[in-house]
This record gives C-alpha cells, structure tokens and sequence, in this order.
C-alpha cells in the first residue's frame, strides 16, 4: 500500500497531461511488476486518441507496425467497462491479434479508468515477471491506482483550460491594449488621412497582418477608393482603385457589411494584383468600416501565412470596423463643419463691409454726386454738403478700424495681463471715442496663471470689439476683481444693448466664442443686456478662491489696492 | 417724354435718401418713393404702379429674393432693378429667376444708373 501511496502522490506532481499519464503507466507497471505496461485514451469513437507505452525499449516500438486500434481486447474492454485479467491473451475469445513487430505477450491484467461513469483511459499490463499471471491482488492495486489516475487526469485537464483560458484572456489582455491605443489615436486626430495613417499600421499590428490597406467611399457615390496603403506590399492589393459596392473583395465586404476572409489568394479573386502571390501573400481579411448603419470604408489586410479567423476575431474584426468607421464618419463630419463655419464666416464678412462700409461710402458718394449738381443752383447749399460727407467719411474709418481690430490675430499679452488691458482700453478708446474706464485688482491679478490670463484677456478684447462694432456706447467699464472670493472680468457699457432672446447672428458667434474661451479655463461667462439698456458682461473664476495662494512677499492686499483706475 | 417713375428699397436710410436726391436730379425721372421695410415696399408699389423699382436685394432680414418674386408678381408689376453693394453669384441668379430686369452694382456715377433706367423705361 506504501508503494501505492507514493504511486499516488506522484500523480499530481506536474500537472501537465501527458506527463501525468506518464507517470501512471510507470506507476502501474511497478505496482503491478509488468514488464510491459501501457495507458490508452479512448477517442470516443471506439477507438483510442492517445497510447502510452511504457518498459518497451525504443527499438521495440520503432519496430511495432502501428498502435493498438482498439479492436480486440481493448475493444472489449472499452465496451463493458470492467478489468480483464488473463493467463495467456491469445487464447482470450475477442484477442484480434498483436500487430505486426510486437514483442511476445501472454499474461494480461488490463483496467478501466473512468470518472463520473465515463471512461477516460485504460490501463495494460502484460508479462508479469516471473510469475506466469497477474494476481488478483495485482488486479486490486491497479484498479485503486486507477480511481487515482482518473482525478489525476481530470485535474490535468482542469488545469490545461485554466492554461488555455488565461492565455486567452492575456491575448484578450493584449487585445484590449491595442484596441485602446487605437481609440486613442482615432479620437486625437480629427483629420481624416492622419487619423487613417495612425489606425492602419494599429489595426494590421492588432490583428498581425503583414500590410494593410483603406478603402473610403466617395461622397455622394457608391465607390470606395484606395485612400491608404501600409505595410511590406510594395503595391497596391488590387488592379482597380477603385470598387463599386459589390464590384471583388472590396466591393462585397462593403455590400455584407460583414468581415471577409479568404486563405487561398493563389485561388485568384478577382482583380487581385498578381504581385500579391508573387510576393508571398496567401490571406486576406477584409473589413468593412461601419458608422450610422452605412459602410464608410473597407479596410483589407494581407497575410504571409494562412490565417485562420476564429469567431472571436471575426467579432473583434467587427468591433474595430465599426470603431474606425466611426471615427471617420467623425473626421468627415468634422471637416464638413469647418468648411461651413469658413463658408459663414465669409458670408458675415461680406454682410458686415455691406451694411457698415459700403453703404456709408456710397450714401456719400451719392450726396457728393449731388452737391456737384446744386453748385449750378446754389452754391452755399452745395458747401453745406461737403462738411457733412466729411464726418460721414471720418465715420466709416473708425467703422472699418474697428471691424479690423475684431478681425485681428489676437494680440497676446506678453505676462502682464493688467498692461495689456490697459493697452487694449487706450486703443478701444481711441477707436470709439467713449470714455472707458480700467479698474484692476491686485488682489485678483496676483491669483492668474498665464494661461488664464491669455484668455482673459482674449475675452475681453472680443468683448470691447463686439462694443465698438454693434453698441453704439458713449461709456465703456472693463474691471478685474474680486467679487465673493472668485476673480471677476467685467465689461459694462452703456450702449444699444440687445435681446438676449434674440441676438443676431452676428453676435452669436462672438458670444460662444466668449463662453468657450471661459469654460477652457473652467470659468462662466454671464451676459445680462436688454435693448436700449447696454451689455454687462461677467467672466467668472471660482477655482481662483483658495487655488493659487498668494505669493509670499507680494504686497497685494485682499480687496483693496487698485491700480490704475483712470486713463 | 413722359418721367419715370422710380420707387427705393434699401434698409439704410442714408442710402435711400442720397439716390432719392440724387436720382431726383436727373431729367426724365421721378421718385415716388422710398422705404426700407418689406409690407411698406410692397403696398406702395401695389397702389402706385413705379415704372422701376431700385431694390437693394442684401437685406439683414434674408427676405430681399422674396421681395423681388412679390414685386415682380403684382399685377401690373414694376421692372426690378436689383443694386446691390457688392456681387454674389447665387444672388445673382436667384434675382434672375425671381424676374429682376438687371443686376446692378452700387457704383458712384450714377449717369450710368440713370441711362440704364431711361433705356428700360423707353
């Protein structure tokens, strides 16, 4: 029994399969003292998918013709389930014969080993040494041996779908990984050919294919054009550059909608390049890039070596289509949105010299055309004329002074926010001659980064543009300062003012401009105004309370220093 | 040589009131009126039959093409002169369709404007 014990313990040493059925035949044959010993694993379909011999030299099974098949005794045994012990095998009823090269065998003890009712294997022994049979003792310690055996073997396979699942879950792991670093590398890229130039090599690397290419469909048709081509093929996969939904490979993913695989490119798809085969390629994956229910593109890869594409690829191949298709759906919609915002910006313009340039220079024009008219009549009439077309001229250049400085590049201050508004009021000033006062904090100046300073001030240089072009004012206010522990740009004026509810246009766009400016740096922009009542305009900074702390030594004073009050 | 008879839309009072003076000046034509909002403009031109109606089409309201369309479709409607400040080709075309007799450019010689109404008037 000790023997048995250890016999046992052995067992679950190493865990792989094949060494624990190993280690079971040469436990069986010790306990058993056969000379010959041998397990078989039954493949279910009467026959056996595994045979371990064990006491055989390798001579000795070079020289057998092939392995038991499972006809004969084993057969026998794989139909009843039980032991068989025999004296002499040859005469058994059911022997079928050794195959041919095998050594001589008389003695038999043979024993199922089998778990939950079904058989997973089966012990042989042959040849007891001297003795001429195996003992019913002997039958006895192998058939515990084998009840061993039989957790043995099912914790062996237990233990190789953990190997197997985990090393799928650490290729889902990588999997993941790379699907991450394309997601990343979609949503920063808002050009359409940089976002296919960084996802291509990212997709061919997800899925290990040896080059890559994009396909995109032209808007406002049904073809899709090469748009992209990676990796080690020299050329183009196909002799079109072009396919109509359906048209080859290209065109019947994008017609299914589905991924497309095919193994045997030397099976010649149609219009394929016969550099493809030339160059040692023999797969190709197609994948259709989807978005909005619509096939946006077709993503094809090339392969060295055959490549199968389990269901779980098939799925990822999906799931990266339709995240790329996505992506590019976005691209287009992103650029077709410049190109409108670009399109109504002209058009503004164009409104704009329109109704504050044009016109003025042409009313004056006109009343010139008359003065030279009423000279005849009456000359003192005409002179009165000239005067007025004068400030009428005067008042169409501080109009296109001030519609330029709208337009300007803004002007970024150079790290001192209080000079530069300080500038900017002199120049506002200057450009609409209505008096403008500045009031700056300290105690709110020290509390900006330089960052948030830029955007202050580009806001207020919006703010002051937007007074100058549309409010008419005669008083303008600009002021930094704490109000309620948060820092506070205010811009008041005096002027036409306007329904909030009903802002032009024209307004509108500064406005969001304003209010994105305000959010970057995670402040509110608040604009209260009524017609005939003038705009207040309100940026407020609620991280600047306790957010930056006052530099030691600085001589600012909460709430009370102000710096240059008057210009 | 009967005048002709010119009516003006334009939204910029300055404007409208320069070309009235202006055009009032010249031989052969006769300003019936001006006026920059839309109901006014069509009315007028209903009870007054203008021969020309001068129509800047750039409105901040977008309604100059349908303006024109509702002048041109009065009963016994005026000739439209579409004079606008600066050119626009889909303007332009949409002016033709709506049945504008020229497409004009605000241009400080006004001789030419009024040659160009006399031609379309006789």
């Amino acid at each position: 029994m000790r023997s048995l014990h250890r016999a046992t313990l052995s067992l679950y040493s190493d865990l792989s399969l094949d060494g624990v059925l190993y280690r079971i035949t040469t436990a069986a044959r010790e306990l058993s003292g056969a000379e010959y010993a041998a397990l078989g694993v039954p493949d279910g379909r009467g026959g056996l998918e595994k045979f371990i011999p064990v006491g055989m030299t390798e001579e000795q099974i070079q020289r057998i013709d092939h392995h038991p098949v499972g006809e004969g005794l084993i057969g026998e045994m794989l139909r009843r389930g039980e032991s068989i012990r025999l004296d002499d095998m040859s005469k058994h009823p059911k022997s079928s014969g050794f195959p041919p090269g095998h050594p001589p065998m008389r003695s038999f003890l043979g024993v199922p080993i089998s778990a939950y009712g079904r058989s997973i294997g089966q012990l042989y022994l042959t040849e007891k040494r001297g003795e001429a049979a195996f003992t019913e003792e002997d039958q006895r310690l192998i058939e515990m041996l084998a009840s061993h055996a039989a957790a043995a073997i099912e914790n062996a396979r237990l233990y190789r779908q953990v190997l197997e699942s985990e090393k799928e879950l650490s290729q889902r792991n990588e999997e993941l990984e790379l699907f991450n670093t394309l997601a990343t590398a979609m949503s920063s890229a808002f050009e359409l050919d940089e976002l296919l130039e960084s996802m291509l090599p990212h997709v061919m690397e997800l899925f290990g294919a040896e080059a890559g290419e994009a396909f995109l469909r032209e808007e406002g048709t049904s073809a899709y054009r090469l748009a992209l081509l990676k990796g080690d093929s020299p050329r183009p996969f196909w002799e079109l550059d072009h396919f109509h939904l359906g048209e080859g490979f290209v065109g019947g993913v994008a017609l299914a909608g589905k991924p497309a695989w095919t193994d045997n490119l030397s099976d010649e798809p149609r219009f394929l390049s016969p550099a493809m085969t030339r160059s040692g390629f023999e797969a190709l994956v197609g994948v259709p890039l989807t978005a909005r229910g619509q096939v946006v593109g077709v993503l094809d890869m090339a392969f060295r070596s055959p490549r199968r594409i389990t269901p779980r690829e098939a799925g990822l191949l999906e799931a990266v289509g339709a995240g790329v298709g996505l992506a590019v759906d976005n691209a287009r919609l992103y650029r077709d949105a410049r190109r409108l915002a670009v399109l109504e910006e002209r058009e503004r313009i164009g409104m704009d010299l329109h109704d504050g340039i044009i016109q003025s220079i042409y009313a004056v024009g006109l009343n010139l055309e008359s003065a030279r008219l009423l000279f005849d009549d009456s000359a003192e009439k005409a002179k009165e004329l000239i005067p007025q077309a004068i400030d009428a001229l005067n008042a169409t250049i501080r109009d296109i002074r001030n519609y330029i400085l709208d337009l300007q590049p803004s002007r970024i201050p150079t790290g001192d926010l209080a000079k530069a508004l300080g500038r900017l009021v002199r120049e506002f000033r200057a450009n609409t001659l209505a008096e403008t006062d500045l009031q700056l904090e300290a105690a709110a100046l020290v509390r900006l980064t330089p960052d948030v300073s830029t955007s202050l001030f580009l806001i207020a240089q919006e703010a002051l543009a937007n007074v100058a072009k549309h409010a008419r004012a005669s008083r303008a206010w600009v002021s930094l300062r704490m109000i309620g522990g948060e820092v506070c740009l205010q811009i008041i004026d005096n002027g036409s003012g306007f329904d909030a509810e009903h802002a032009s246009r024209v307004l509108g766009h500064g406005m969001s401009n304003m209010a994105s400016r305000a959010r970057q740096i995670d402040g509110s922009l608040e604009v209260v105004s009524e017609p005939g009542e003038g705009t207040t305009l309100t940026v407020r900074l609620p991280g600047t309370s306790a957010g930056i702390p006052l530099p030691v030594g600085s001589k600012a004073e909460e709430g009370s220093s102000t710096v240059d009050s008057s210009l | 040589m009967n005048p002709a008879l010119v009516y003006i839309v334009d939204e910029h009072e300055p404007v409208r009131g320069a070309l009235a003076e202006r055009l009032g000046r010249a031989e052969g034509i006769t300003i019936l009126g001006h006026s920059g909002a839309v109901d006014q403009v069509v009315q007028d031109t209903a009870n007054d039959h203008p021969d020309v109606v001068l129509l800047e089409i750039k409105r901040t309201d977008g309604m100059g093409v349908e303006l024109l369309r509702q002048l041109t479709h009065l009963p016994d409607p005026p000739q439209v002169i579409v004079l606008t400040s600066y050119p626009t080709e889909w303007e332009k075309e949409a002016a033709r369709r709506a049945g504008a007799a020229a497409y004009l450019l605000k241009e400080i010689d006004s001789d030419e404007l009024i040659r160009y109404i006399a031609d379309l008037v006789g």
